[in-house]
Parts: C-alpha cells; sequence; structure tokens
C-alpha cells in the first residue's frame, strides 16, 4: 500500500485514490497561455519529447484530428516561433498523398486572412508520413467561447459573420473546407480583441478522391468531420459531390449549435447508429428548428442556454423564431440546391437580420420540407447516382 | 474582457447581509459539497466522532441559518480559505458550551453520513499534520474527485463507463492501469495512437473541469490559478520510498 506510486511523477497514491499533484497539475496546464508553454503534466510518458520532424522540434500531442495527430512543436532556424504540426496517420498516406499535400500546400499558401490559422511548411518525416506545420492558434472552441464569455444572440451572429468571411475568402479561391466544426473554428486573442481563426483548411481534399468519410469511418473507425457536422451529400459514396455548399451546411450546424445550444441531431445517437444509420438520419431527418428545439428542451437545459445567451429562459425561444430559424432551415436543407449558394449569401441574410431588414430566407411549414424532401428521394431512388 | 460572475461563492459573496434565496441556495450548494474537510478539521483537533459530527452539523446549521452574514466581507475571495477561519472560530468558542441542548431541534442540516465520514477518517494519513493541513488536503481531495465524478458522468454518456474504467488510470496515474497496447486491442483497433490521443483528451477535459470546480469556490474567476497552486502545495511534496509509512488517524491519542 504505501508503495503505490504514480506511474507519472513517481509520487506515493493514497490507497484507491489518484495522484493529487498530476491531477490538480492538469488544472494549471488548461489555463496556460502559449507563452508560459505546456506544464509537464502535459508531456505524455509515451511520446519522444525530443522528437523531431522536419526542422521543428516537437513539445506535445495536443489532439487529433480525423488526418492524424496534432502536436505543438517548435521552429528553431531561420525563425523561433510555435506551431502547429499536423502528420498524417500511418495507413492514410499513399503514394499520390505526397504530391497533392505539396499541391495543397501551395494553394493553401495563398490563403491570407486573419481568420484563416496560416499555412508555414509541409514535408515528409522519416517513415514517409506527410506533414505539415500551421499556425498555432491557442484558443478556444467558438461554441465554448460564446458560453464562456455569455456572449449575446447578437454577439455570437457578429462573430458568426466573420467566420463566414474567412471560409468565403477559402472558396473564392477554390479551397473548401470540408471538416468545419467548434473544434475548427478556435477563438483566440489578436490585439486584445477575441477573433475567430479557422484552422485545418484543406486538409481533407489532401487526402485524394479515393477516400471518402465511408471509407474513413468503417475502415479506420474515424471521420475528417464530426458526424453530425456532415453535410447530406458528404456522407454519400460520391466525394465528388462535394462543394462549397456542403460548407454552407455544415456553417448551418454551427449556427444551429450557436443559438441554440447544442447540435441539430443528438450525437450519442449519430454514434450508436452505425454509418448507414448515420447516413440515412443525416439525409432524411428534417431536424427541429431551433425555437422549436428549444421549445422542447428541458427546463434546466433551457435555463443554461437562456443564461449563457443572457436573456430570460422564456425569451430564448421567441428571439430564434422568424428570421433566425429560416436562416437556418435554408443552410440545413437537405438539398444543396435549395441552400444558400455560398457561404458569402449565408452571411449576408445574417447581417440582413441584425440590421434590422428582411432576409431572404423564408421559412418553410413542416408539410413544405416534409414534400421537398420525399421528391428528392424518389429522384435519387428512380435515378440513383445523379444528384 | 470582463467576465459577469456568477459562480456559487460570488452570489454569496454579493448577497452580502441580504437575504437572498439564491445566496442561500449558492451556499447550501457549497456546505453541501466541502462539508468533509470541516468534519476532518474537527476531528483532528481532537474531537471523537460522534462530537465530531454534532459540532460540524452545528457550525452548518448556523452558518445557513444565520447566514455569517456578519462575517463575509467581499475580500473574502475563496470560501475554502473563509470557511478555514470561520470554523476555526467556531470551534474557539464552542468549546466552553454544552453541546447535549444543540443536538436536533429542527434546524437546517446538510446531509453528513456520519458512518461514511468516520470511514473516511480513519483512511486520511495523518501523520503529523495540523488540523488547517488536513482540511486543506481534504479539501483539495473533495475537489479532485467532484471533477472526476463529473467526468466520468461525461464519458458514460458518451462512450459508456467501461471506456472510463479503462482510462482513468491513465488519468489518476495508477499503477494498474492496462498498457495503450491492450486497450487499442480491446476496442479493435491496432493504432495505440488512438488510445494515446484519448487519453490526452481525458486530461484536457478533467483540466477543464477542474477549474470549473473551482471556479464556483472563488469570487474572481482570475484566481483559479491562485487557489489551484494553493491546492498543490497543500498536498505536500511525494515522499521518498524510503519514508516510514505515515500514521493512521487514530482516536485514542490525545489530540495534537
Amino acid at each position: 500500500m504505501a508503495d503505490a506510486r504514480c506511474r507519472r511523477c513517481g509520487g506515493a497514491l493514497p490507497p484507491g485514490g489518484g495522484c493529487a499533484r498530476c491531477l490538480l497539475a492538469l488544472g494549471l496546464s488548461e489555463g496556460l497561455t502559449p507563452q508560459t508553454g505546456p506544464g509537464p503534466s502535459s508531456v505524455d510518458p509515451g511520446l519522444e519529447v525530443s522528437e523531431r520532424i522536419g526542422p521543428y522540434r516537437v513539445l506535445d500531442t495536443v489532439g487529433s484530428g480525423g488526418v492524424g495527430a496534432v502536436s505543438l512543436a517548435e521552429q528553431e532556424e531561420p525563425v523561433r516561433r510555435r506551431v502547429a504540426l499536423k502528420v498524417v496517420r500511418p495507413g492514410l498516406a499513399s503514394v499520390d498523398v505526397l504530391g497533392r499535400f505539396e499541391a495543397e500546400r501551395q494553394v493553401l499558401a495563398l490563403l491570407d486572412h486573419p481568420g484563416i490559422a496560416k499555412v508555414f511548411d509541409s514535408g515528409s518525416a522519416e517513415d514517409g508520413q506527410p506533414w505539415v506545420a500551421m499556425e498555432w492558434v491557442p484558443g478556444v472552441p467558438i461554441t465554448e467561447h460564446c458560453d464562456r464569455e455569455r456572449l449575446t444572440l447578437g454577439q455570437r451572429l457578429l462573430l458568426f459573420v466573420e467566420v463566414c468571411d474567412a471560409i468565403q475568402h477559402a472558396h473564392t479561391r477554390g479551397v473548401l473546407h470540408r471538416a468545419i466544426k467548434p473544434s475548427n473554428v478556435l477563438v483566440t486573442d489578436v490585439d486584445g480583441r477575441p477573433r475567430p481563426k479557422v484552422v485545418d483548411f484543406g486538409v481533407a481534399v489532401a487526402l485524394g478522391p479515393k477516400v471518402t468519410e465511408q471509407t474513413l469511418y468503417t475502415a479506420l473507425g474515424i471521420l475528417v468531420g464530426t458526424p453530425g457536422y456532415l453535410s447530406p451529400e458528404q456522407t454519400g459514396p460520391a466525394p465528388l459531390e462535394v462543394e462549397p455548399r456542403s460548407d454552407v451546411y455544415s456553417l448551418g450546424v454551427l449556427l444551429y449549435e450557436l443559438l441554440v445550444g447544442g447540435p441539430p441531431f443528438d450525437p450519442r445517437r449519430l454514434r450508436q447508429a452505425g454509418w448507414a444509420g448515420l447516413a440515412r438520419i443525416i439525409r432524411t431527418e428534417v431536424p427541429s428548428r431551433p425555437s422549436a428545439r428549444v421549445s422542447t428542451l428541458a427546463r434546466g437545459t433551457v435555463s443554461e442556454a437562456a443564461f449563457r445567451r443572457r436573456l430570460e429562459p422564456g425569451s430564448l425561444a421567441r428571439e430564434l423564431r422568424g428570421d433566425l430559424d429560416a436562416i437556418v432551415q435554408k443552410a440545413l436543407e437537405k438539398d444543396p440546391g435549395q441552400r444558400y449558394a455560398s457561404v458569402a449569401e449565408l452571411a449576408s441574410d445574417v447581417e440582413r437580420h441584425l440590421g434590422g431588414e428582411r432576409v431572404t430566407a423564408a421559412p418553410r411549414s413542416p408539410w413544405e420540407r416534409l414534400s421537398a424532401t420525399l421528391r428528392n428521394l424518389w429522384a435519387r431512388v428512380a435515378h440513383p447516382g445523379s444528384h | 474582457m470582463a467576465r459577469f460572475d456568477t459562480t456559487n461563492w460570488s452570489v454569496v459573496l454579493r448577497a452580502g447581509s441580504d437575504d437572498s434565496a439564491t445566496a442561500r441556495e449558492a451556499l447550501a450548494v457549497l456546505c453541501e459539497a466541502y462539508w468533509y474537510p470541516v468534519y476532518a478539521m474537527v476531528r483532528r483537533y481532537g474531537h471523537q466522532a460522534a462530537d465530531a459530527e454534532d459540532l460540524t452539523q452545528d457550525y452548518f446549521a448556523r452558518f445557513l441559518e444565520k447566514g455569517y452574514a456578519k462575517e463575509l466581507r467581499p475580500e473574502h475571495g475563496r470560501f475554502r480559505s473563509f470557511l478555514l477561519v470561520s470554523v476555526r472560530n467556531f470551534l474557539h468558542n464552542e468549546r466552553d458550551r454544552a453541546r447535549a441542548a444543540k443536538r436536533g431541534g429542527g434546524k437546517p442540516r446538510i446531509s453528513l453520513d456520519a458512518a461514511a465520514a468516520d470511514q473516511r477518517y480513519s483512511l486520511e494519513p495523518v501523520e503529523s499534520v495540523t488540523p488547517e493541513t488536513l482540511f486543506e488536503r481534504a479539501w483539495a481531495n473533495e475537489v479532485l474527485a467532484r471533477a472526476l465524478e463529473r467526468l466520468e458522468g461525461e464519458v458514460a454518456e458518451t462512450d459508456g463507463r467501461d471506456r472510463f474504467q479503462q482510462l482513468k488510470p491513465h488519468l489518476t496515474g495508477d499503477d494498474q492501469a492496462m498498457g495503450y497496447r491492450e486497450i487499442a486491442e480491446s476496442w479493435g483497433v491496432c493504432d495505440s495512437g488512438a488510445v494515446r490521443v484519448a487519453v490526452h483528451r481525458l486530461r484536457k477535459r478533467f483540466g477543464r473541469i477542474l477549474r470549473d470546480e473551482i471556479a464556483a469556490t472563488v469570487a474572481d474567476p482570475a484566481d483559479v490559478g491562485e487557489e489551484l497552486r494553493h491546492l498543490l502545495a497543500s498536498v505536500g511534496r511525494f515522499e521518498s520510498p524510503e519514508s516510514a509509512s505515515p500514521e493512521r488517524a487514530d482516536d485514542s491519542r490525545p489530540g495534537r
């Protein structure tokens, strides 16, 4: 009993308990700013701390995208700075990936927008794994930022428009994101102001046309996107159908979450449904519109959501009814042809709402939506493979 | 960006001597959560189990009933430090009073499981720590336990309790953990990197929950880091293997 030792720090462990030191240290390292760097407890014992990839020295593995691990790394020459290093997961890299990465890197390097994390460099590691070094963004997911700061609906919408601007910038240069989700939209401090930055641009494209979300999911159990954020066409077998309006859909999901407090479909339900079930739900089920969803939430959840938006519980549904319901619904249309044609259009409608002008989106009654969905489904069944 | 504070402790402080239902509720939440450190400190002062239980109940009854509002000052930034001083004063004044008359009486009581408290206290590695140090350590452990519970709840909801049990030792530093490779096999993946990443995510999430729990007990969110450092200091340095095994709390010893 006196011999039980913490496997991380070696200190004595209380009987049946955890290492209080290490656990408390986790709280500290969560609050650290990038200048002070990660504390000792955030270094994983399994990872070689002095691992070098290209000109970068890996400091800490901070998480994973669907494509591979993300690490905080440091560059010393020619300039000293911290970067986010993404190394493609073993098993995903194929011969043409390197070529695609290089092509993507050149395009991505053209993206110069304050709302987009810059790509600095790319290459391949000793074992052939391609890597990309990009701007290290110390920030929190936008949903978390909005909740922590208790931003009002208006403030959230303003942030959302900034995100749209960044995505639109990329679209006009031919780069899709394809994996928009809260953890890819980080809010960070820029000159004293909190600004959103979109990370992980173009990562999915680098994987090549043969690799689809379905392949990734069934073979490796991972996704590039997050289930709830995948557009209906992204759950299909033909990835070539993915185009700017897929990003519009994902932005619609993000907007939904910012307004309501949760995504349109229950993530747990999607996960438990398996790939086929997930695809079916996303392609056929119409989620409740934001104001309706709020009305069906449990009282405690509504109170919390309202609180986080500085509203009285009774007001939240009312604020969402009308314009915001319509905008979200239009962004989340199953048929890309029915959505906003571009991210810029989505942003404009949000701005119209903020300015008190008429929005272009018209709220559709449940019956209209249902018949449109059925027509679409029928078209697909009758002519498989066509849009 | 200025934050609008509604953490439990800040609500209590702001209410001051005003009798507000929200403040009472916030206070009740805090007391229900952190009564054990008070109990442990009272025991360490030398009181036997039954007396300690009474005293603890007494303290909270008065605290919740009267609000001890006159004791509250805006500069009492941390509930923990406030409680420590308050309880010490209480015990000092209690010493001369007969306690028999105080039992029962329909006063607001916190739900204190006396048997569990006693058992828990008997497991404390007391060594030669002062009651105050024991209070601080018990407090730290309480915060950690709450954070772990919340984390378990979250993970259980999304990935199931089994998943949490597998990964938890890698969070708490337990020796008996399944290795990453073993866990990866049980998940049906061949890449232990996935496990490593899952562990990392768990640790980050725990860190956030922990900060949140602590934030509830401080008035200014900027104090969370400082409070964490204080708790780190109070749990003590790791002992070297050569040190003698710690003494167990023993009621037969005279209180120190």
